[in-house]
């Protein structure tokens, strides 16, 4: 009788303790999905910024180029125009 | 005297048995190690998360808090078809796992209640309350599949409370009640698999896979092995 009340009793024990763990664990999945979303929406939104910032360095990059090479035409042309005037 | 005094001390329970405190190990554990491992990794995040200037941590809540309540209302639903196929007798009573259905019922109806009324903060899809708490007029996102999610809460409500009221009601109204238990189930799965935003990752699909294989096993040798009536409709 005693022993199967202490059993009885630890039985109910580890019910609690399991109780325990799945209150735990259940707010772990929470809090640690709420993480891992936010990593990975952070990782992401500096991916496309980091995208954003490459393209407009290779299109600002372009456009002096392309800048630069009208200017050296534009400034060129005048000197070619000259000569052939003579 | 000195001999009972001895007796005595080797009489006394421990005052935390053994298996609370090997619990109490295992939460510190799961704890700690995940603010040691990635609460440094996460931090950024989150608090872009809560201060940015489109505070996503309303709707990552909801995400996250959607999943605990889907596994803790599958371990509901596993725990009472164990009770009813006479599985879950082994190591421990029938009172035990009813104990542990009961607690995951209602531990799940909360997740549940969170899940919905965290959206209340989220301002991208600007759920008002009514949207929230009526199914089907969520109109800005999924009505039909966030009103399976939102009748399943409402069916959840009373499957659960039939526990405070189980000797006040006849064992055919227990069981109708708890037959509709398969129908908020089957809620759920769909209203998690066609409103979840998370349903194309791959450990969502694969965990939809393997809890619905579970009930569909347990269910069948329910209907199959056990058709007499489980002990606790007595």
């Amino acid at each position: 009788m005693l022993n199967r009340k202490s059993s009885s009793k630890s039985t109910k024990a580890g019910i609690g303790g399991i109780k325990m763990l799945i209150a735990v664990s259940s707010i772990a999945i929470t809090l640690g999905g709420w993480g891992i979303l936010a990593h990975d929406q952070l990782q992401s939104g500096l991916t496309t910024q980091t995208a954003f910032a490459q393209s407009s360095v290779t299109n600002t990059q372009q456009g002096l180029n392309q800048s630069a090479a009208s200017q050296v035409s534009s400034a060129v042309r005048p000197v070619v125009r000259t000569r052939s005037s003579r | 005297m000195f001999k009972s005094k001895t007796q005595g001390i080797d009489e006394l329970e421990p005052v935390i048995p053994m298996s609370t405190a090997v619990a109490i190990l295992l939460a510190t554990a799961i704890i700690t190690a995940t603010i040691g491992l990635f609460f440094e990794q996460w931090l950024p995040g989150l608090s872009v998360s809560i201060f940015g200037p489109q505070p996503k941590v309303y709707w990552d809540l909801a995400r996250s808090s959607a999943i605990a309540a889907y596994l803790l209302l599958w371990l509901a639903v596993v725990t009472g078809l164990l009770v009813t196929n006479r599985m879950g007798r082994g190591r421990f009573s029938v009172q035990n796992v009813v104990d542990l259905h009961q607690f995951s019922s209602l531990l799940g109806l909360l997740f549940g209640l969170f899940h919905g009324l965290i959206l209340l903060g989220d301002k991208y899809i600007g759920f008002t309350l009514v949207q929230v708490i009526v199914p089907f007029t969520s109109l800005n996102y999924q009505p039909l599949w966030v009103g399976l999610g939102q009748l399943a809460f409402y069916i959840a409500l009373p499957v659960t409370f039939s526990f405070y009221i189980r000797k006040t009601i006849t064992t055919a109204a227990w069981r109708a009640i708890h037959y509709a238990s398969f129908i908020l189930y089957a809620f759920v799965t769909v209203h998690g698999l066609l409103a979840g935003s998370d349903t194309g990752a791959l450990p969502i699909l694969l965990m939809y896979a393997v809890t619905n294989a579970i009930v569909i096993y347990l269910t069948v040798l329910r209907i199959i092995g056990s058709p007499s009536a489980p002990s606790l409709a007595k």
